[in-house]
């Protein structure tokens, strides 16, 4: 197989191609970029995600001259999928197909197949078919309608909000051959050469003048992550581009910063150990485990056993602090105990038990293999009951006064807004599972209250009018409850939350989640009473309420795909589901895909006809390689409506307990010793 | 960051990062007189930082070593098999044909494993093919203390990377060191100041 010298790279449009046009071959598993183009009136910035090594899925964001009002920007948002079909050979090329803004309301809507070769390491050849936007040079009949007459021609795009599938409109109408010519000159310097099939129709003329299909492009790699471009295009104009890419599996401090772990202290050395049961040992065991930021719950030692309950307030996998738990605990425990049983507690209640065997972790501290080998001794339950907690941790209070940052992304008016603030948050715990949280937070800068944009919606707004919240509710109150968490049953877990719920709804909320320990299977059903808050988010109600809630399955599909689906009743009354696809690292970083499907009908849904959007997660630690159990998480939607639009609740159980779980405890059994 | 730690109420510079600090500029033989304990001083040249390291525990044949501000480098007879802190750690390491070879061992090509944790934190494993090129009597001078030492120089082969050891002992202490980390903390390398 022949493994290209030259480097594939993203065109302005944000996918693997030459300068506007396709290539075949696809980036790395997990790649992350974006991408910002520029020419003449027409500004592309692209977020695109290798979401498997053959699938990579872009949203685009470009603001166009608009051609129907002749005078103001036009935001156009639109995805895009590229599938390799099949990796270049020695004698083969590379197959892929694509589409383009098959969801939108249509600038950008093409479809292409493309073959890419390469001739010598520095050259490589690509040829193409495009369909739609992508037939506007040299467009012949559609070869497919050899296979069906229905292929022929293509229709102008159904009058409607976007958001729909055409499917009757792929791969139809005239198509047309592109091209093109890479040229890798040095390891940094790539020339580029392409016959663009895309004639321009609807720009040209106003957004810039179309003179001829050939395009001359070049790239300059100026770091790992950073690549510029510059091309003349059309033959009249200029454009230039920016890529940076980063991908979730190269953690830019690799296994951490976080400081040395604990010690195995062995037993024959272990002497002066100074355990005396129940009255200094607790004190001496939540000791050794402040420094490493681990709260102990509680520690109970019968016969040789000790089995300890603990708060880990720091690092992002739990197996990292039952690691350095266990290693503490080998310090301070009498050597008569030789099975130490840690146990994970969240919100009160525990997780998974994972019993370790003391002689085991002497033997294997510095074993070339004791990650597995560790690994395949522990064994890891489901806890049948629970210690009671130590003295003096309960109650427990703790506030914080840290700055936030708030974003809105790629909203239909503006691509970014955000805020700056303060965020003062605190948490009382009168006893275990019980939880009182709130947390208030006033702006310094921002522009996230400058969306103006009238709700035009013909549901109950429960959404839409989020910028009324933002203009009136500063400071504001983002959520204000108490709660309880339990375990009915050694599988099931449950939740009441009351209070002010979220930003826009306060209420009550239930929750039971079936999940066992070792089970990549969890289901769940909710059910809330819930009242719209003031748009002045303090502790006034305006009049709608409703009665929400949803049955959810999770399933973890290994390999790092984690899938879910809620079906129920939705803020607006609306009934459906949401079918939800997330890529998981095991480092934390996940970026998925979500749809809902109400009984709204898409012309009264609104604009996209549907709710759905991107979502990603990005553990701070993995950024800082310092130990903190903070992740930023956004949501990108394309058009925020009414229509399934589903109650935000903190601390939901199956985000609880997942990580106290199996297969999360398996996946980063790799951090036991670090 | 610059921070200062006490070692038997003496000032010594511990730990730095990214800032190449002139760690041993700030070092004098009278206070090395006054301190106990044992001491080394680890550098980094690549990630451009230094530390005094005192041991912090042992378990077996391997002693683990710490600087102030917690960072640790585990040592099996003066031979590094972990670290713990500088971001692309050694996970663990099975140093035992090198620590034979060190002690006049019978010749030829052996074997060393490193281990890292990927992005993902799943264990990757580096298999060494190793031999000693070099054993030599050497006389070193350890802030104006002289060792009389056995220089021995390992070289070490894996696809793609060869790694050159080297290893001053003397009266069964490792002085002095200088051994490959990982592909991204480089070399290590060890003086000891205190016995």
């Amino acid at each position: 197989m022949a493994e290209p010298a030259i480097q594939t790279g993203y065109n302005t449009y944000g996918y693997s191609g030459l300068i506007e046009m396709p290539t075949a071959h696809a980036m790395p598993d997990g790649e992350l970029a974006a991408t910002s183009s520029y020419s003449k009136n027409t500004l592309r910035n692209t977020l695109t995600f290798q979401i498997a090594p053959r699938l990579s899925g872009s949203f685009r964001y470009a603001m166009l001259y608009d051609q129907d009002t002749g005078d103001r920007l036009r935001f156009d948002r639109s995805f895009s999928l590229h599938y390799l079909i099949s990796e270049e050979t020695e004698k083969w090329p590379a197959f892929a197909v694509g589409l383009n803004d098959f969801l939108g309301t249509g600038i950008y809507r093409s479809e292409y197949v493309v073959a890419s070769k390469t001739i010598t390491p520095q050259l490589r050849v690509t040829g193409g078919l495009g369909w739609g936007r992508l037939a506007g040079v040299g467009g012949f009949d559609n070869p497919l309608g050899y296979l069906s007459d229905s292929f022929k021609t293509r229709d102008e795009r159904v009058a409607n909000q976007g958001g729909e599938v055409e499917a009757s409109q792929l791969f139809r109408g005239d198509a047309a051959f592109f091209g093109g010519v890479e040229f890798q000159a040095s390891e940094k310097l790539k020339l580029t050469a392409e016959y663009s099939s895309d004639r321009y129709d609807y720009e040209d003329g106003q957004t810039f003048d179309y003179v001829s299909p050939f395009n001359f492009g070049i790239s300059y790699q100026a770091r790992k992550n950073l690549n510029l471009k510059a091309h003349y295009i059309y033959g009249s104009e200029v454009g230039v581009q920016l890529t940076y890419t980063l991908n979730p599996k190269n953690p830019p401090n690799y296994s951490g910063l976080e400081k040395a772990p604990p010690s195995v202290v062995p037993r024959q050395s272990a002497s002066a150990l100074g355990w005396d049961g129940a009255t200094t040992g607790p004190t001496r065991a939540s000791q050794v485990l402040e420094p490493y930021g681990i709260g102990l719950h509680g520690i109970e030692v019968t016969g040789t056993t000790a089995r300890i309950e603990i708060d880990n307030r720091s690092y992002l996998t739990q197996v990292q602090a039952i690691g350095r738990t266990a290693r503490a605990m080998t310090g301070v425990l009498p050597p008569q105990v030789d099975t130490f049983v840690i146990v994970p507690v969240k919100n009160g209640i525990a997780g998974a038990q994972v019993t370790l065997r003391r002689g085991d972790l002497e033997k294997l501290e510095f074993e070339l293999d004791g990650a597995w080998d560790s690994y395949a001794r522990a064994g890891i339950d489901s806890a049948p009951g629970q210690v009671t907690p130590i003295a003096g941790r309960y109650p427990f209070f703790d506030y914080k006064i840290a700055p936030y940052f708030a974003t809105s992304l790629f909203d239909p008016d503006n691509p970014l807004r955000a805020d700056l603030g303060v965020e003062a948050s605190a948490r009382f715990e009168p006893a275990a599972g019980v939880v009182f949280q709130g947390a208030v937070r006033k702006k310094l800068v921002g522009n996230l209250n400058e969306s103006n944009r009238p709700s035009t919606s013909v549901l109950p707004r429960v959404r839409s009018e989020s910028n009324i919240y933002e203009k009136e509710g500063d400071p504001a109150l983002t959520h204000l409850t108490g709660a309880y968490y339990f375990k009915p049953a050694p599988e099931l877990y449950g939740r009441v939350t009351a209070g002010y719920l979220e930003r826009h709804f306060g209420g009550v909320s239930a929750e039971v989640l079936w999940k066992p320990v070792d089970s990549r299977l969890a289901a769940g059903i909710e059910v809330n009473y819930v009242k719209q808050r003031d748009f002045d988010m303090a502790f006034g109600f305006r009049d709608y309420e409703v009665a929400t809630g949803h049955a959810s399955v999770y399933y973890d599909f290994g390999n790092g795909y984690q899938g879910q689906i809620d079906a129920g009743r939705y803020l607006a009354g609306d009934w459906g589901a949401t079918v939800a696809l997330d890529r998981t690292f095991k480092n934390g970083w996940s970026i998925g895909a979500f749809a809902t499907l109400t009984d709204v009908p898409f012309d009264e849904f609104g604009e996209g006809s549907f709710d759905k959007g991107i979502r990603i997660q990005i553990p701070i630690n993995w950024v800082t390689g310092q130990r903190t159990r903070d992740t930023y998480a956004t949501v990108i939607r394309p058009v925020t409506r009414d229509g399934g639009a589903r109650l935000n609740v903190n601390d939901r159980l199956y985000e609880t307990v997942r990580d106290t779980h199996q297969p999360a405890l398996a996946d980063t059994w790799g951090r036991f010793w670090r | 960051m610059m921070r200062l730690v006490l070692i038997l109420g003496l000032v010594l510079l511990a730990a730095c990062n990214r800032a190449a600090p002139d760690l041993r500029s700030q070092i004098t033989r009278a206070q090395l007189d006054q301190i106990s304990q044992p001491l080394l001083l680890a550098e980094l040249p690549q990630l451009g930082t230094a530390a005094g390291v005192s041991p912090a525990g042992s378990n077996g044949e391997v002693v683990t070593w710490q600087t102030g501000d917690r960072v640790s480098l585990s040592f099996h007879d003066g031979v590094v098999v972990a670290s713990r802190g500088l971001g692309q750690d050694l996970i663990s390491a099975d140093v035992s044909n090198t620590v034979a070879a060190l002690r006049g061992g019978a010749g030829g090509f052996y074997e060393k494993f490193h281990s890292t944790l990927d992005g993902e934190h799943q264990t990757e494993f580096r298999a060494f093919q190793c031999e000693i090129t070099g054993r030599a009597a050497e006389s070193i001078v350890i802030f104006q203390h002289r060792h009389a030492t056995t220089r021995i120089e390992e070289t070490c082969h894996t696809p793609g990377l060869r790694v050159v050891n080297r290893y001053w002992l003397g009266g069964g202490i490792m002085w002095k060191s200088k051994q490959w980390v990982s592909p991204a903390v480089g070399y290590l390398l060890t003086e000891r100041l205190v016995r």
